[in-house]
């Protein structure tokens, strides 16, 4: 009866409405609505409002958890809104050892584990807050005019790290920290490889100078 | 582990075939030597059922007894009771099944005590009348209110009692009373409770006691002796009469009852018959 309501485009919450505001008398018979709606989730005829979208296999995310050093297996659950996304709930992963012992063959499909949450620390839990952190630092600042002038301008990340590649700038320490904060990796990856780049165009610019000095005799010994 | 497989496994394996027979009525076993307070539980129910700031329905209550060097701590999770005599829908002015709460005794939802947030005024009498301060209004606050933008995730819609609930300004459950449903859209699926299954050291047990071969079953059976119920919670605040709560905003009635408690009182048995168990350390 509610398969065909739907097909109409009108689901029961619309037809309650509507007989509302008629002033039906069909209000007075409060229909069993929580055994109703059980009845037509067991036989699969649920309108995409009553669904749980929160299970869908394809709107789940594998992957592993960098709150904290342990780095146990989630699964971020996306809620999809038209062509957006949002990461809405962290649970444990069923395949990952460190959540579920025994954990789940790695030959399961995820379409059998769509429904099978495991454990994570409230940590975990709160990677949704911190990948939404209102204050989450997405931006940098660019000096905009001489050194201890204190004039900046705001640029993109991508921008700085644009001009950081293109010999534009340097990479100073505290960016050396941004950037390992943006890309998830160590700050002393970039600093290394600033001073990787300021030695070449060192031993470049100074080849003359350099092959005056002669190295002392212990070196050439031993070589 | 349970004879060599996770806990989580064997309850949810409970569940299904639970679901399958007619006569089941839910309950929920907490192991308080297990239990850290390590309040996943609480993360993962606020995230889950979008609960506003200030709405907690389950909170973690830590104890601490003794004298230093002999201290002792007792961490105890408080979900609803989904008590058999439940006093909040007593003292509901619009009971019965399908209206605004009732105590459900058949079908997916047996044994639960349900709310219809369609059909709730809320008056906040079920909040007063509650010996658990299981129940709180709703007050539609968002938790990243106040910050330069609210979030997406704040927004994003809830799926209680098996609807889709989006939250925004004065859409329900917005103004209604909230509490704790065993996770009613998940048991649906076939799916263990967000508490339960968000629990780093396995201290809950759910499914159908009756039942003789589920875990529950078993570990209640083991523990005999040792399981209590609650009677009572207390906190810091008064309690209120019904016509105290005229033209009292949901944080005000929270904080003159003391929502959501902070002292649990244990025994072996209580008038509201409660359907969550607890196994005291």
């Amino acid at each position: 009866m509610d398969d065909t309501k739907n097909d109409k485009g009108l689901n029961r919450r619309d037809f309650i409405k509507c007989t509302a505001v008629l002033g039906g008398a069909l209000l007075a018979s409060q229909v069993e609505w929580t055994s109703d709606l059980m009845r037509r989730a067991e036989a699969g005829t649920l309108t995409p409002e009553e669904e749980y979208e929160l299970i869908k296999a394809e709107n789940t995310l594998y992957t592993v958890c960098l709150q904290c050093n342990t780095g146990c297996g989630i699964k971020v659950k996306l809620f999809r809104k038209g062509d957006k996304a949002v990461a809405l709930k962290i649970d444990g992963n069923a395949y990952n050892p460190f959540v579920a012992v025994p954990h789940a063959p790695y030959t399961t499909k995820p379409t059998e584990l769509n429904t099978v949450d495991m454990a994570i620390c409230p940590k975990g839990q709160g990677g949704v807050q911190t990948a939404y952190d209102p204050y989450r630092i997405t931006k940098v600042l660019k000096r905009a005019g001489k050194r201890g002038e204190n004039k900046w301008t705001t640029v993109p990340f991508d921008q700085a790290v644009n001009e950081i590649v293109n010999e534009k700038r340097n990479i100073s320490p505290e960016m050396a920290i941004k950037l390992s904060r943006y890309f998830g990796t160590s700050a002393e990856v970039w600093l290394n490889l600033q001073n990787q780049y300021d030695l070449y165009r060192v031993k470049i610019k100074k080849s003359g100078i350099l092959g005056r000095i002669k190295p002392r005799g212990l070196h050439k010994k031993a070589a | 582990m349970f004879e060599g497989r996770d806990e989580l496994t064997v309850i949810q394996e409970d569940i299904k075939r639970a679901l399958g027979n007619r006569k089941t009525r839910w309950a929920m076993l907490i192991d308080l030597r297990r239990c850290t307070a390590c309040k996943s539980c609480t993360a993962g129910c606020v995230a889950e059922q979008k609960s506003p700031p200030g709405i907690m329905y389950r909170p973690v209550y830590e104890e601490e007894t003794g004298k230093f060097p002999a201290v002792k701590r007792r961490f105890t999770p408080r979900p609803c009771q989904q008590c058999d005599d439940p006093p909040c829908v007593a003292a509901c002015p619009n009971k019965g099944e399908g209206k605004a709460t009732w105590k459900s005794t058949k079908g997916i939802s047996a044994g639960i005590v349900m709310i219809n947030y369609e059909q709730c005024i809320g008056c906040g009498q079920c909040v007063i009348a509650c010996p658990y301060k299981a129940r709180g209004l709703d007050g539609g606050a968002f938790h990243t209110e106040g910050t330069p933008q609210i979030q997406e995730y704040d927004t994003a819609p809830t799926w209680e009692y098996g609807r889709k609930w989006p939250r925004e300004k004065n859409h329900l459950p917005v103004g209604v009373a909230r509490k704790c449903h065993f996770c009613l859209h998940r048991l649906k699926n076939g799916m263990v409770p967000m508490c339960v299954s968000t629990c780093i050291c396995r201290a809950n047990y759910f499914g159908d006691p009756a039942d003789s071969k589920s875990l529950i079953h078993r570990v209640i059976k083991e523990n005999k002796g040792r399981v209590k119920v609650l009677t009572l919670v207390k906190g810091g605040g008064a309690p209120m009469k019904p016509a105290d709560l005229k033209g009292k905003s949901p944080e005000e009635i929270a904080k003159r009852i003391g929502y959501p408690g902070s002292v649990p009182v244990f025994a072996d048995a209580a008038k509201t018959k409660p359907r969550v168990f607890y196994i005291l350390p």
